[in-house]
């Protein structure tokens, strides 16, 4: 049967045609082929082995008979403060590009920030925080790009 | 209202950027069928579609921080897809991007009504056409493309977009007429 209709009523009337699988698997198994990190800049590294190791400081050591003083814990709190308020505000800036190595070492380096923060949250002695503490700032401040300058105090 | 003009909301957007599962999935569902839909239409083949399907999506995916939000997402996914497909042919046929860009008078004037046989669907006609034709009938009648833009996207001029149309309908009227005439002596041999 033939009828008469424009051009763009006639194409604009056909059914749309539905993929005929579904390919997300394999979208989604292409992306993180792509996003797997190629490198891991050395200063990221060493912030991890920084972590590590004081994590492992942290179990081994006993309670010290060194006090700490409290004015250096105000201090590196202070300093970790500032840094936290200075990603949270540029976090689009400092955050890697997607399928770029930097954002799967961020990535790996919040999950560490994750850790310390739990660890930090149960622990009263005051030379394991103090230890904690500076774990978590030399994180930060890989997180923070090196060129940038921050007020610290 | 075109399927592509949709938006994904920020949410979902700062969750594609850290490339979470779920909101891949969101995005692909809402988006799969008017992205193979448009691949299909240019490209005419089932395998080529779900190939330009799928690179697209990942483009976009990986691209995620280009998208400026003053296009819908929809509409920048859009635009992927047909570069993407556009890429393909000019791959597959090169020889239809090196025609010349001159415009006819007989060109411009094509009518406005044509009689379609709907035993078939536009893909059996679309196929007859060259990859550009269809293209541009198919961005120009269907996705609302201007001219200007039509041209932009082949790196060519307004009238190119305008002169192939016409064509690409003539083109058309011609594949219809040969039909009809089958049809018509069909009918005489039953009769």
């Amino acid at each position: 049967m033939n009828n008469h209709f424009t051009l763009r009523q006639w194409l604009k009337s056909q059914t749309p045609m539905a993929p005929p699988n579904d390919d997300f698997g394999a979208i989604y198994a292409q992306l993180n082929d792509a996003i797997k990190p190629n490198h891991i800049r050395p200063w990221f590294m060493a912030a991890a082995i920084m972590a590590i190791m004081f994590s492992f400081l942290v179990f081994t050591n006993g309670p010290s008979n060194r006090a700490i003083e409290s004015h250096n814990l105000t201090g590196l709190q202070q300093q970790i403060s500032q840094l936290e308020n200075n990603l949270i505000l540029h976090k689009d800036d400092y955050t890697g590009r997607p399928g770029s190595g930097d954002l799967e070492n961020q990535v790996q380096l919040e999950q560490w920030l994750n850790h310390l923060n739990k660890r930090l949250a149960g622990n009263n002695n005051a030379q394991q925080t103090y230890q904690l503490l500076q774990a978590k700032l030399s994180i930060l401040k890989s997180l923070t790009p090196q060129t940038q300058s921050i007020q610290l105090i | 209202m075109s399927p592509f003009n949709q938006n994904i909301d920020n949410k979902t957007q700062h969750r594609l950027k850290r490339r979470h599962q779920s909101a891949c999935r969101l995005v692909y569902d809402q988006f799969a069928t008017p992205v193979y839909n448009l691949a299909y239409r240019m490209l005419q083949t089932p395998e080529d579609a779900q190939d330009i399907s799928q690179l697209s999506f990942i483009t976009a995916f990986n691209k995620i921080e280009q998208w400026s939000g003053q296009v819908s997402f929809g509409f920048w996914l859009r635009r992927i897809v047909i570069n993407q497909a556009l890429d393909l042919i000019r791959k597959n046929t090169p020889e239809v991007f090196a025609d010349s860009d001159e415009q006819t008078l007989a060109d411009l004037s094509q009518p406005q009504l044509m009689t379609y046989d709907h035993g078939h669907d536009a893909n059996y006609y679309l196929k007859s056409l060259s990859p550009m034709m269809r293209t541009i009938i198919w961005l120009y009648e269907v996705e609302g493309f201007t001219h200007q833009e039509i041209g932009d996207l082949f790196n060519r001029t307004e009238s190119f977009s305008k002169s192939r149309l016409a064509r690409a309908k003539h083109q058309l009227q011609q594949v219809l007429a040969a039909n009809t005439s089958t049809l018509k002596q069909r009918v005489n041999s039953y009769e």
